[in-house]
């Protein structure tokens, strides 16, 4: 009897242990507590991780991420933690877009940085919290490159344009750009700041003449809270904080986070690895012209 | 004057239905308290408890991927399911419930697959779901499930008599 007692006992612990590593290999994405953290770290792109050897993060993970949070019921909000200089114009839209359609309350916290396309991303939350010396703002858009044609002719190369129309080749690095192909980039520029400023004002509720007087400029916490683009001084415990009031909730946080593959990582070290190779090509450049001047 | 009445014996017969169905229950009971405890987390991080079944349906339609998850569940917990009755049964003819109402497996000395084959009835995907109606109703009007008497395996209890 005493025999079949341990046993059973034995029998039973061993199917309890079972399902308590089977269970782990299920809970490894499942999303739980009732707030949902997204984090937006890097340049904010459309797809991949990395810009030009900087954290990038892709706006097809964030929709992914607000899909998740969104379909949870358990999820009743949503706080997006924001840690980035901008990115592209349409990654920084889709994600605003998107948040303008969650029917959850979402939160935007600035950290360091919250800029460009990461304040596009803030502005389309229902409250924006950042610290004081944050950085946010820079409302508008940028295309900006280096031009090497002066670069080409000083060592004797040519760059052969072949293009089968006039404007084919407009924003290309290896030519100079004529004023006419200026005049067309910053129309597009123009268009690009409209529509930036026309959501903002939409979002938050700000006056399109402060929004074009800021003439794209960045602003600490401060001056941002001044002109109403952030609506108080925090981080993400105070967002917390502010939902366990409004919500009546004690706050349980889920923190999405990306999980690098192999392959991932393999890729960032690559991207590491080309650019210092182009350093390095740069000032082994650099250090012939000094040589040629002294 | 003392009556010479004969000694009582001890006989087999087939369990009550009702004894049957509690010492389901308690192994239920027990499975659910102990060997699926780990897994309560995971299912409510999934599908929330306090939700209606209406709502929890409509997620699960919403989300294939919680749906994929919760099917996998399910059958990993029917399988453990299958694995305590047959396991127990084999062992010692009886499970924790059975042995609490003291109900027992006729020895017959069958091979482990038999009982594995009359648990199947626990496992809830196409086509062994069919048996969730065909062995209740056998069992109404035969005194035996359907899987049991393919599987020749008699459940009884001891009488008095």
């Amino acid at each position: 009897m005493k025999n079949k007692l341990i046993y059973i006992v034995f029998f039973l612990a061993g199917l309890w242990f079972l399902t308590l590593i089977v269970s782990g290999l299920f809970s490894t994405d499942v999303v739980t507590g009732n707030v949902a953290i997204i984090p937006i770290k890097g340049v904010i792109l459309t797809e991949g991780d990395s810009y030009l050897g900087s954290t990038a993060i892709s706006s097809n993970l964030i929709l992914e991420w607000i899909d998740k949070a969104e379909n949870n019921p358990n999820i009743k909000s949503i706080i997006f933690e924001i840690n980035s200089p901008g990115g592209t114009a349409l990654a920084g839209k889709e994600i605003a877009s998107r948040i303008k359609k969650i029917n959850k309350t979402s939160i935007a916290v600035i950290r360091d940085v919250g800029a460009s396309a990461g304040y596009l991303v803030a502005s389309a939350t229902d409250y924006i919290f950042a610290d004081e010396l944050s950085i946010t703002g820079s409302i508008g858009a940028v295309s900006s490159y280096i031009e090497f044609s002066g670069f080409l002719e000083k060592y004797n190369l040519t760059y052969q344009r072949l293009a089968s129309a006039k404007y084919k080749e407009m924003g290309n690095p290896f030519k100079k750009l004529s004023n006419t192909e200026r005049e067309l980039i910053l129309k597009q520029l123009d268009i690009a700041h409209a529509y930036f400023v026309s959501e903002v004002f939409e979002n938050r509720n700000v006056s399109i003449s402060l929004l074009n007087s800021l003439e794209g400029s960045f602003f600490l916490g401060i001056q941002a809270k001044e002109y109403g683009l952030i609506d108080d001084f925090g981080n993400v415990n105070n967002a917390k904080s502010f939902l366990s009031k409004k919500l009546n909730l004690e706050v349980e946080a889920y923190e999405f986070s990306y999980k690098k593959t192999f392959f991932d990582l393999i890729s960032n070290k690559l991207d590491g690895f080309s650019i210092n190779i182009g350093k390095g090509f740069a000032f082994a450049l650099l250090s012939e012209n000094q040589l040629r001047i002294s | 004057m003392s009556l010479k009445l004969p000694k009582s014996r001890i006989v087999e017969t087939n369990c009550s239905l009702i004894k049957r169905f509690l010492a389901f229950v308690l192994d239920l009971m027990i499975l659910d308290f102990v060997v699926f405890f780990p897994m309560k987390n995971v299912l409510s991080s999934l599908i929330p408890f306090d939700i209606a079944l209406s709502s929890s349906s409509v997620l699960l339609g919403n989300n294939p991927e919680i749906f994929n998850k919760v099917l996998l569940i399910m059958l990993y917990l029917s399988l453990v399911a299958v694995i305590y009755f047959s396991v127990l049964e084999y062992k010692f003819q009886q499970t924790i419930g059975k042995m609490i109402l003291k109900i027992y497996i006729k020895k017959n000395k069958l091979s482990f697959w038999k009982f594995l084959l009359s648990n199947l009835t626990l496992i809830p995907v196409f086509p062994f779901i069919i048996l969730w109606v065909v062995d209740p109703l056998y069992l109404f009007f035969k005194g035996q499930r359907f899987m049991e008497q393919i599987s020749n395996i008699t459940l009884v209890e001891r009488v008095a008599v």
